[in-house]
């Protein structure tokens, strides 16, 4: 059924090549030649090697001819800034260095323009140019492969129902506070992301150790405050064309490039905590298998284990540590480019605990990516996931009204839909704007009239995120 | 005296069929950028590691560890990138010369191993042949990736303009057009060549891009507790200590 799906899926669609074009090109109708990408990396190196040689006028007139070839590029341009600012052309390398800040850059080479932009922006008029050694930009990103990077985020987000509580509940929070409607809060979030890559393509391995934080406030209910702390490892083999591979704990950074196939194994350890009380601890191990079969399409399998152990003052006096299994399948279909995407997913998972959280669950997923231009991204997301709890006990009545009006065990129906805007003013800064929205409709048979467990949540959000 | 004669005419017409083609200097590129191990073995001397703005040298072996890369320039207009895979790479030039009075360039590059990214502009009017241990390559465009596997496997990729290809062992040549790839095993003809798959190493080489987003902004937008809470809420006895009632009839 899988297979001729993919030969549709694998030769029924075009693909962009390197330059952003259309790859359809026949033996019929002959070559669609666009000589921009030989030109501009011919005048890029031989500027670089003019650069060294300390020859920055004819630098400067190939990294020119390199930026007009490729105007997307800003790598040419921030050589061009460099090279201007050697022949003491402040103003000329400044232009240089702000138009390569809004064109296509890596988060190293914009670092090293920042840099020179705001020494020219300290330096008096007139000063001359640093002669000493100088760290010269990045020429090619397969070169770069970070050994350490960092990443911190502040969101702020209006939440309607931050407890989850069914319209109409009446709540009693710890301090006594009885709340009589579901209750909307805003929350601000604080997470920092330490990612460290002792090595790269080691036989084909990369390894990548990645420390995690993260934290929510909210402005009236802290007894929704969370704190998670989180740390993995990911033990990746092979390669990617987007230089990282995603995996069911996160993604981790593997060498760019192609391959059919590249697998990841994971494990993570997660600490909860609720207010300041300790709510769960999480051991995880995940396993991710990517098969690419053509440009246009790939499959991805996961694995997904996890031992739970939850404080018993959290779960109402069952008992809900216990174990979890799930797998998942995704078929990614690129509209065009590898960054524009189309993701089905099915995921299908046990989880083996007390008899009130003792379910098996099924879940779709459906993802969309779409760059809409160099420094704008929207996505959308949508998933259902059915879970059917295996006992009785699962019943909200079950401890009131065993085997009457506790008849069946507890089904729940969770729909989530959500955007992500995302904007890129410079690599290292991105601003996020999301909406989501939950909803969960429970079926607990004759009880489900007495004890309605159904919510509906949407959260709003507005993010900055640092990357260095 | 016709001996004489005819010895003359041939020496003059060699001479003036000759002069043309000039040898160029020795140095037919400079290395400008290099993640270590990169030797150089000229013709007739020891093995030395090449460092930046080290000249490569025409017949001089090039070899690149596993795992390293180089970028050099290639006289007059060309740049080549080796490297990038897991197997190192080899290479030597063996040909680098210009007509003197066409101004045409003549390039014989041999590629015994590895994968190798050539960038050859537009603006100058050359020839460029890559040999490897299975086939022949009339480079007819400005960009083209090749990769020679241990056995001599070599697969050729175009990114730009297109490439005859001629197999080693006898028959017709393929040409391969821009966009389009084809395999030669030694001793077999070449595949008909196949749309290139932009997820494999030349083209993300060249596309020279950074995902513009990570992954963390791919997941689903919600709070990164909400699955977690919401498999806590069995029997009513939702987290955070909250008791949570029925609502009023």
């Amino acid at each position: 059924m899988l297979l001729p799906l993919l030969a549709v899926l694998c030769l029924g669609m075009g693909f962009r090549d390197a330059h952003g074009q259309e790859g359809a090109t026949t033996a019929s109708n002959g070559v669609t030649v666009d000589p921009s990408l030989a030109e501009a990396r011919v005048n890029l190196v031989f500027g670089i090697r003019a650069y060294r040689l300390g020859d920055y006028a004819a630098a400067a007139a190939r990294f020119e001819k390199a930026a007009a070839a490729d105007p997307e590029s800003g790598t040419a341009r921030l050589w061009l800034g460099f090279a201007r600012w050697r022949l003491g052309q402040r103003e000329a390398a400044r232009m240089a260095l702000e138009s390569a800040m809004e064109a296509r850059l890596s988060t190293a080479d914009a670092v090293q323009a920042e840099a020179l932009l705001r020494r020219l922006g300290e330096e008096p008029e007139g000063t001359v140019p640093f002669t000493g050694p100088l760290a010269a930009p990045g020429i090619f990103h397969f070169l770069e492969r970070p050994r350490a990077e960092f990443r911190v985020g502040l969101t702020a987000s209006a939440d309607s129902n931050p407890l989850l509580l069914p319209e109409g509940a009446v709540a009693v929070l710890p301090e006594g506070t009885v709340v009589t409607d579901t209750p909307s809060d805003t929350a601000l979030n604080l997470d920092v992301r330490a990612a460290f890559h002792p090595f790269y393509d080691r036989r084909g391995w990369s390894l990548g150790l990645v420390f995690e934080g993260d934290g929510v406030r909210y402005g009236d209910f802290g007894v929704a405050d969370l704190t998670q702390l989180r740390g993995s490892v990911h033990l990746a083999w092979g390669a990617d064309p987007l230089a990282y591979l995603p995996g069911r704990l996160g993604f981790t950074r593997v060498p760019r490039g192609g391959g059919r196939t590249a697998f990841l194994l994971q494990g993570a350890y997660t600490d909860r905590r609720i207010d300041g009380d300790a709510l769960e601890r999480l051991l995880q191990l995940g396993a991710t298998f990517t098969v690419r079969p053509c440009a246009t399409t790939a499959t991805q399998l996961d694995l997904l284990f996890t031992d739970r152990e939850v404080e018993a003052a959290f779960a109402g006096g069952a008992e809900a540590s216990g174990t979890e299994w799930s797998a998942r399948a995704s078929q990614y279909i690129y509209l065009g480019d590898r960054s524009r995407h189309l993701r089905l997913g099915v995921e299908a998972g046990d989880r083996d605990a007390g008899l009130a959280f003792d379910a098996s669950h099924v879940e779709l997923e459906l993802e969309l990516a779409l760059p809409l231009s160099a420094r704008w991204a929207l996505q959308f997301a949508v998933s259902r996931r059915e879970v059917d709890y295996d006992a009785l006990e699962s019943n909200p009545l079950f401890p009131f009204f065993p085997g009457t009006l506790a008849n069946q065990p507890r089904e729940d129906t969770l729909d989530r839909w959500g955007a992500a805007l995302l904007w890129e003013p410079r690599p290292s800064l991105r601003i996020v704007a999301r909406a989501a929205h939950v909803e969960r409709q429970t079926d607990s048979g004759s009880a489900t009239a007495f004890f309605p467990l159904d919510y509906d949540r949407d959260v709003a959000s507005l993010g900055v995120i640092w990357l260095f | 005296m016709r001996g004489v004669f005819g010895v003359l005419l041939s020496v003059l017409l060699s001479g003036l069929l000759a002069a043309p083609l000039a040898a160029q200097p020795d140095a037919v590129g400079h290395i400008v950028e290099l993640v270590p191990q990169v030797w150089g073995t000229p013709s007739g001397e020891n093995r030395a590691a090449l460092a930046v703005d080290s000249p490569v040298l025409l017949d001089m072996l090039v070899e690149v560890a596993p795992r390293a890369n180089t970028v050099m320039t290639f006289y007059p207009e060309g740049t080549l990138q080796l490297g990038g895979g897991g197997q190192g790479v080899q290479l030597v030039v063996d040909r680098a010369r210009v007509d003197a009075v066409t101004g045409r360039h003549d390039s014989v590059l041999r590629v015994l191993l590895g994968r190798v990214l050539g960038f050859f502009s537009p603006s100058t009017d050359r020839d460029v042949e890559i040999t490897t241990p299975s086939a022949r390559l009339g480079i007819r465009g400005t960009v083209v990736g090749l990769e020679v596997a241990a056995g001599g496997t070599t697969v050729v990729e175009v990114l730009e303009g297109e490439v005859d290809l001629f197999p080693l062992a006898g028959g017709r040549a393929v040409r391969v057009l821009a966009g389009f790839t084809s395999v030669v095993v030694p001793g077999r003809l070449p595949t008909p060549p196949t749309r290139i798959d932009p997820g494999s190493w030349t083209l993300t080489v060249a596309a020279d891009t950074e995902p513009f987003y990570l992954p963390q902004e791919g997941i689903l937008p919600e709070s990164p507790v909400e699955r977690e809470r919401s498999s806590l809420d069995s029997q009513g006895y939702f987290p955070f200590g909250v008791t949570a009632l029925p609502p009023a009839p």
